[in-house]
């Protein structure tokens, strides 16, 4: 190899990986990217955050952290707040610490950014955690930097939008539109007043969900609440079904029973997921994945061949 | 040449010679894994006029997706090849359940599961396609059965009468089929997919199948789930 091409590469090697540095965080213990808390968690214990360096070797400055009810920018504006600073530790390979941000620090609440008072109900006002380490770039300087989203979120979520419920044997089956913020739903069964069943449902990305209530009597007439609960814990107004009444119903078993059959099985146990959807079309899969194992060896032996 | 290196060219061939049918320079063969579908329906209703049974009162007249795969080990090459073999499939039927006061279908699903699994003594009258390359292949299969099924209604397993709608058939099954041999239609890929994943031969067949899922119930259960049936399956076959 020549000095030349050496040095070309060189400097190539050192410009991708003046590229390839880069600043992670996570709440610590976890894997969440951002955080929601409500009013009655300015004053709880402070969140700790994990940042992570990854990268090659750059200047020897400290990586300065703050809060900002902004942009992160290149640091902290006048009067946000600054968190200890992670002095030069070889900013090499993969580095990574922890620190702690008490919640009623952050600029949101601050009355000199025009922040609100902690307690304050009805917003949802998001606030940045900044990570920057500065590095010169010639006669210039740049700044790596990275945010990890808080959200002070005091606002309910919007009611949910439909509910319809269809009587099941001593069960109710019930379908939902709930809003995007909405990360779960409460629902509760209802009978003359008294609540009887409650259960939990996770709505899918576009705010649609079921759930099924079990556990009801037969004949007696029921009323579903259900009710959204946003990623910060605030809770919406609820939203009540029509009334059903479960019945009592067979299926193929029972069918099969009343028209005379004798068969009673013999308790085989097979292991059976439940909540499976409705499709017909299972026994396509023993026939498929082969299928498709098939024209993969095929597939291959063709390309082998060329 | 020497006599003790005729011996040892003898001996090196005598493989060779032992399946003398078989194409010069083909890998050895001892398996033929199967992928197999069939539209299946079993003969609950059977004993019922039409349209009246449980199955169809249950599922309406459409058939079951059943699918299986099915392994075979051979152990004799000589005039057609003789296989033990396993296959297991799967199957399964949604429909709506009745309400019991009205007998007016209801919003739960129900369905039946089943899963057959045989084990199998299989003959390949493959020596026409060998030999000849003839490349129709007629088989017979044959061989005990063991069938878990269940009921579900809604999510779970349905209970009548306070039994659990789940168990297991005993029974036999017997195959008639015909295989069609793919290499006839590209030798060079034929011989490139041997070289390159020991697969002898590539074959898509049909098969009829009259299975007995009653044979051996016992006399307390004279009208038991009969999931017997005479089916036909399509699939694809290799043979490595």
């Amino acid at each position: 190899m020549s000095s030349k091409l050496a040095i070309w590469f060189g400097v190539m090697a050192c410009s991708t990986g003046a590229l390839a540095q880069t600043i992670t965080f996570v709440q610590n213990g976890t894997a969440a990217t951002s955080f929601t808390f409500k009013g009655d968690g300015c004053s709880s214990n402070p969140i700790t955050l994990q940042w992570t360096y990854t990268g090659t070797a750059i200047s020897q400055n400290p990586m300065n952290l703050w809060a900002t009810a902004g942009t992160c920018g290149s640091g902290p504006d006048a009067g946000d707040p600054s968190f200890t600073a992670v002095p030069y530790t070889a900013w090499f390979g993969t580095r990574s610490g922890t620190f702690d941000v008490p919640l009623s620090t952050l600029p949101i609440f601050s009355s000199a950014d025009g922040g609100v008072s902690c307690g304050q109900t009805g917003v949802t006002l998001p606030a940045y955690v900044c990570a920057g380490i500065s590095y010169p770039v010639g006669a210039t300087s740049q700044t790596i930097q990275a945010n990890y989203k808080i959200t002070y979120d005091t606002q309910p979520p919007a009611v949910p939008s439909s509910i319809s419920c269809s009587a099941e044997d001593s069960a109710l089956s019930c379908s939902y539109t709930s809003n995007s913020d909405t990360v779960k739903v409460l629902a509760t069964a209802r009978s003359g007043g008294a609540d009887v069943a409650s259960t939990e449902s996770t709505p899918n990305s576009s705010g649609s969900g079921s759930f099924r209530i079990k556990g009801l009597t037969n004949g007696v007439t029921y009323s579903v609440g259900i009710k959204g609960y946003d990623a910060a814990g605030n809770v919406s107004d609820e939203l009540v079904s029509d009334p059903s009444t479960p019945v009592q119903t067979e299926g193929f078993f029972g069918i099969l029973r009343d028209a005379g059959s004798t068969e009673e099985g013999n308790g085989c146990a097979i292991v059976h997921s439940s909540g499976e959807s409705p499709s017909d079309r299972g026994g396509l899969i023993g026939f498929l994945v082969p299928l498709a194992a098939i024209a993969l060896l095929r597939a291959l032996s063709r390309r082998s061949a060329r | 040449m020497k006599a003790t290196q005729l011996l040892w060219a003898v001996l090196a061939l005598s493989p060779a010679l032992a399946l003398g049918d078989e194409v010069r320079g083909a890998s050895s063969r001892t398996f033929y894994f199967e992928a197999k579908v069939s539209p299946y329906t079993p003969n609950i209703d059977s004993g019922y006029s039409a349209g009246t049974g449980p199955y169809a009162k249950s599922f309406g007249a459409g058939f079951m997706w059943l699918g299986e795969a099915e392994l075979d080990f051979q152990f004799f090459q000589k005039f057609g090849s003789l296989a033990i073999g396993l296959s297991a499939g799967y199957a399964e039927k949604y429909g709506k359940g009745v309400v019991v006061a009205t007998g007016q279908p209801s919003s739960e699903s129900t369905a039946l599961h089943i899963v057959p699994i045989k084990a199998l003594l299989v003959y390949r009258f493959d020596w026409l396609n060998i030999k000849y390359d003839i490349p129709l292949v007629p088989y017979l299969k044959g061989g005990p059965v063991i069938m878990p099924w269940w009921v579900t209604k809604g999510p779970d397993i349905e209970v009548a009468d306070g039994l659990k709608a789940q168990g297991y058939k005993l029974g036999l099954s017997g195959t008639l089929g015909l295989a069609f041999c793919l290499d006839f239609l590209d030798r060079r890929l034929a011989r490139d997919f041997d070289t390159s994943m020991g697969v002898n031969h590539s074959y898509i067949f049909a098969e009829g199948t009259l299975q007995n899922m009653v044979l051996f119930e016992p006399a307390s259960n004279p009208k038991p789930l009969n999931l017997s049936s005479l089916h036909v399956m399509f699939g694809l076959g290799l043979e490595f």
